[in-house]
Parts: C-alpha cells; structure tokens; sequence
C-alpha cells in the first residue's frame, strides 16, 4: 500500500461534479483506493460518490489518499495528479 | 440552525415522462419554499446538458444542481419522489426515482448540503425507504436533523 497526505486545491472542495470525476478514475484501478481527513479517523471509499461527498472535502484539507493493489504506484500518480489539477 | 427543507419542497409519487419533468419539478419545489429564483430550474436542466448526470450519487438517487450565481436566494433542498422511474442521458443503465435538488449559497454550504444528503443515501436499504415514503413529516424531520 502507498499512502500520500495532499491538498485538496480546488476553491470549491470535492463537491459532486469534481467527486464524480475523481470516482471515474479511482474506478480504473484494480487497487482500493481510500481517502481520509487528516482530523477524521474514517477511511472513504475512492471509488464510490457517495462516500467521497460524506467527507465534505473543502478547499485546503489535508486529506490521506492510500492505494493498495497491483497498480497502486500509477494509481497513486494519476489520482495524486488529478487532486492537484481539478479546478472546478 | 435553519431548516434545510422546507414542507413546501417535498413531494411523493411525481409522474414525470422524462429527465427534464423530473428536474423542472425538483426545481420547482426549491422555488416553492423561496430557496430560488425561477431562473435556477432553467440552469440546473443546463448543469445536465453540459455536464451529464454527474449527479447521479447513489443508484435511483439524482441530486440536480446549479451554482450559486444561477439564482439562489438561500441554501435549501428539495425532495421530489417518482411515480416510475427516469432515466438521464447517457445513464440509462442508471433509473432514477428520487431527486433531491441542491441550492447553496456558497461552496461550504454546497459541501454541507452533499454531505448531508450523502449520509442519508450511503445505502440501498435507507435509499429504497426514502423513495416509498410517504410522510412529510418523517422526510422533514430526518433531512433537517
């Protein structure tokens, strides 16, 4: 597994638009991808909306991605790299 | 705290023949509760052009949206029940029987309003009660806890 603490860089927080496209690609992935708050012990499933959207990511959260599987390390850059790149 | 719905923003059963009858409607009930103006049902039906059915959060659930600038008065949602089930483009593998429109005045309010909703529909069990109910007052009750 391979854990990264990041931003979340978008001015207005994971909302569903940006949650949706996040889920999109975290489903292309064998690995489990989770995401967390840091000031939340709850992990949140990547690949689910719904579960994404309960964390109410906003704009400058720190936030714990982990991926576990085969394809965990291009996970963890496409994902890492989308977080850092959505503006919307 | 204020409510985040209002009585008047609930409605069970709603035969609507597509998408847009569904969307109107969810609007609708957001202009009926003083949350909207008019306007804001016309650019939630656009959110759907433009963007897709992004919206689609949980199976059956949409949850039709615009931005805060696309007229909204006050955050608020809707909660609008199907008679039968609609589909959205591109997602008819995805039917939809109940729609809960969003309007936020800002981005930390539209978070909030995700987030809460999302608690309520995290499974299919809670999903299937909320699309056969119907008591205003348990819908009222549950959503502005």
């Amino acid at each position: 597994m391979i854990k990264e603490i990041l931003t979340i860089s978008n001015p207005t927080g994971l909302h569903a638009r940006p949650a949706g496209r996040f889920c999109e690609e975290a489903q292309k992935f064998k690995s489990n991808i989770t995401i967390r708050r840091m000031d939340d012990e709850q992990t949140l499933n990547g690949k689910s909306v719904i579960h994404i959207l309960t964390g109410k990511f906003a704009c400058g959260s720190k936030v714990e991605l982990a991926c576990n599987g085969d394809d965990e390390v291009e996970a963890m850059d496409t994902l890492k790299s989308l977080l850092s790149t959505i503006s919307d | 705290m204020q409510n985040i719905i209002d009585i008047n923003s609930i409605r069970f059963g709603y035969a609507a023949t597509d998408w847009r009858e569904a969307v109107n409607e969810s609007g609708k009930l957001l202009v009926a509760a003083g949350k909207v103006e008019p306007q804001y049902i016309d650019a939630m039906i656009e959110m759907v052009e433009q963007h897709g059915a992004y919206m689609i959060v949980a199976p059956g659930v949409a949850m039709p949206h615009a931005r805060a600038e696309q007229g909204v008065k006050e955050t608020g949602i809707s909660f609008l029940s199907l008679q039968e089930p609609i589909t959205f483009p591109l997602k008819e593998q995805n039917p939809v029987s109940l729609l809960i429109g969003v309007a936020a005045i800002d981005s930390s309010q539209h978070l909030d309003a995700f987030g809460r909703i999302a608690a309520l529909i995290a499974n299919e069990t809670e999903v299937k009660e909320l699309i056969t109910c119907t008591d205003v007052m348990k819908i009222f009750t549950l959503l502005n806890t």
